[in-house]
């Protein structure tokens, strides 16, 4: 793929407006062209149902907000501010003649309007994709910020700095899949009650593409392990997580938020760098032999942040997949896999709990996770006739580490066979682990 | 009389206090459910004292030296509660072939190197420990040392898997662990 940058001529060097920013007026101070008839719709709607709509502290910066290269009324994002600071931003979809208000929190989004607005010297980057043709549409919006080495000469033509770039993405599919059940956190809500939808003055009579049906996790991850790419690759790192001794160690890859694949990670001996979750669905590792056969601790806080990557609130398609292998007489090859993958069901504000305001202890968690290794251990149900944990020891393993990390019922475990079929693992009545299969 | 009562008073407060403030004491082993906080899992039956001492082992060219030390009323932070635990605590000093220290644990400069005992297993006389692994806490694993007899013991290792970042693990961080990853190493006492 050719990516061509070019860069608009002119520099802009005002800070935010001196307008009143709660006007009703509205005035283009982002970098771009926008849809303003959707903006200003949209202004028009909030205004009248302001008290209802605003759910969260700040003022909508109007003149700031990005339709992110969209124009055909269908959504916008608007930095919501506080004190000099953005605090939310408020995205604003269009499903047929309904427009729906949520406000969200994302780091990377909160982070690209923070220097749209206060930024001092910034210049819109356009970006041009030779091929325009994906599975999933996102547009994004880049633009770069100076950042001055010295502030007494802020001034990039004349100062010394250098330049940083704050980048958007917006995918429509993803969007358009959930906006017509969605909540003031972003998050599907499955369907009924009151449409929290407001009639869009512009008409917009319109039906929207037609899409597919939002994907339950069992969809999802049949997706994920049907995938000819994702079986070669976890194919790979089963044949490692058999590897003993000196060439013994971790190795992994990730998947894209398009779905394909990267290329295999080779790791250490006991560690492997998946990298940054952005633009990432999720990641898959191998444990090694001597490694526990269950998503740990750790395992569990990067699958969150997987979850936090995922456009448009669509949190549980996030995912992070390991693939553990024992030796096993009465296998076909000789060898028994553990192929499980977890995701987070849990709604966006819970995320931002787990990840942003839980001061996680890790080297508590793990020694509660060690712990509860060996006492599990001594339960014969849970153990084989290697005194190894069975499935049951490792999938109460894993429920009892998610007590314990109060994530009960907002981590899914899903466990793939090798003929590729998924089974949800769910706790039973009793509390003990139980098998759902998927259809 | 005032007074009198006044100093009842006291000792009456500081009595109920000093009852209070008694922790509850528990065996080795008791289940981490069972645990309440602030109780103190107690060596009630001397378990943790045969393993005490100064053992050495060779791995691949390596020479492992494990100080083991029984630490008592150690104090243990978990993800939902603290208490305090007797314990086995490990520190270890790894050499190569030519003397030179790998890995130098008992000297304090690696004080987030921890490696000490969850329990001990008297059905094979042996303990298991939590090692928290090097740094950026890769190996992390249990560790289980089994009394073959007075002066030896019997060393296996179960290391964990970590996916690291950069934000966690800086690029150049020596994540080599240096603790023979096998089983059935031999240490023998010194």
């Amino acid at each position: 793929m050719t990516v061509l940058l070019s860069l608009y001529s002119c520099i802009h060097e005002e800070i935010i407006s001196s307008a009143d920013p709660s006007s009703t007026e509205y005035t283009n101070k982002s970098l771009w062209k926008e849809d303003e008839t959707y903006i200003k719709n949209v202004m028009q709607v909030y205004f009248e149902n302001e008290a209802e709509i605003k759910k969260a502290n700040g003022i909508p910066f109007w003149n700031y907000a990005t339709t992110v290269e969209t124009f055909d009324e269908r959504f916008l994002m608007v930095p919501v501010v506080s004190n000099n600071k953005v605090v939310s931003v408020l995205q604003v979809p269009r499903r047929g003649s309904k427009i729906y208000f949520y406000y969200t929190y994302y780091p990377e989004h909160i982070s690209f309007f923070q220097a749209l607005v206060f930024g001092k010297h910034k210049k819109a980057i356009t970006r041009e994709n030779s091929t325009a043709a994906k599975s999933i549409s996102c547009t994004t919006q880049t633009f770069a910020i100076w950042y001055p080495a010295d502030e007494s000469n802020p001034d990039p033509e004349s100062g010394e700095g250098s330049w940083g770039t704050r980048t958007v993405v917006v995918c429509r599919e993803l969007l358009e899949d959930c906006v017509s059940i969605i909540d003031e956190f972003g998050q599907c809500t499955g369907g009924g009650g009151n449409d929290p939808g407001y009639q869009y003055p512009g008409g917009g009579s319109d039906s929207p593409p037609k899409l597919p049906p939002r994907k339950n996790p069992c969809e999802k991850t049949k997706a994920i392990s049907t995938d000819p790419a994702v079986t070669e690759k976890v194919g790979t790192l089963k044949e490692q997580s058999k590897i003993k001794g000196d060439n013994s160690g971790e190795k992994g890859f990730n998947v894209n938020l398009d779905g394909t694949t990267g290329g295999i990670i080779p790791g250490e001996k006991h560690s492997v760098d998946l990298g940054s979750e952005a633009g990432k669905q999720g990641g898959y590792h191998n444990h090694t032999p001597d490694g526990i056969k269950m998503h740990s601790p750790p395992d569990i806080l990067k699958m969150l942040n997987y979850a936090l990557a995922q456009p448009n609130g669509n949190l549980s398609n996030g995912f992070l997949g390991f693939v553990g292998s024992e030796k096993c007489s009465t296998c076909p090859d000789g060898y028994k896999y553990h192929n499980y993958i977890i995701r987070f069901s849990g709604n966006s504000q819970e995320l931002e709990k787990f990840i942003f305001h839980t001061n996680w202890d890790k080297d508590a968690l793990e020694i509660d996770y060690n712990n509860k290794v060996r006492e599990i251990k001594k339960n014969p149900l849970y153990i084989n006739q290697d005194k190894k944990l069975n499935n049951t020891g490792l999938q109460k393993l894993f429920f009892d580490t998610l007590k314990n990390m109060k994530m009960e019922e907002k981590v899914t475990l899903q466990k793939i066979e090798d003929n590729g079929l998924v089974q949800n693992i769910i706790l039973d009545n009793a509390g003990n682990p139980s098998t759902i299969q998927c259809p | 009389m005032k007074t009198i009562f006044s100093k009842y008073l006291v000792l009456l407060t500081l009595i109920i206090i000093t009852i209070s403030c008694k922790s509850q004491t528990l065996p080795l082993n008791t289940l981490m459910d069972n645990i309440p906080q602030g109780a103190y899992v107690k060596d009630l039956n001397n378990e943790l004292n045969p393993y005490v001492g100064i053992y050495k082992g060779n791995y691949q060219g390596n020479e492992i030296t494990l100080f083991i030390n029984k630490v008592e009323h150690k104090f243990e932070k978990r993800t939902n509660k603290d208490y305090f635990m007797d314990v086995l605590d490990v520190k270890y000093i790894v050499k190569n072939s030519a003397g030179l220290v790998l890995q130098d644990t008992s000297n304090g400069n690696f004080s987030n190197i921890k490696l000490y005992s969850l329990g001990v297993n008297p059905e094979d006389s042996s303990a298991d420990f939590h090692y928290s692994g090097t740094n950026c806490r890769v190996g992390w694993g249990l560790i289980n040392l089994k009394k073959l007899s007075s002066t030896q013991l019997s060393w296996e290792y179960y290391p964990n898997n970590r996916i690291v970042s950069d934000a966690t693990c800086p690029p150049g961080t020596d994540t080599t662990v240096y603790l023979p990853h096998t089983k059935g190493l031999v240490f023998t006492k010194q």
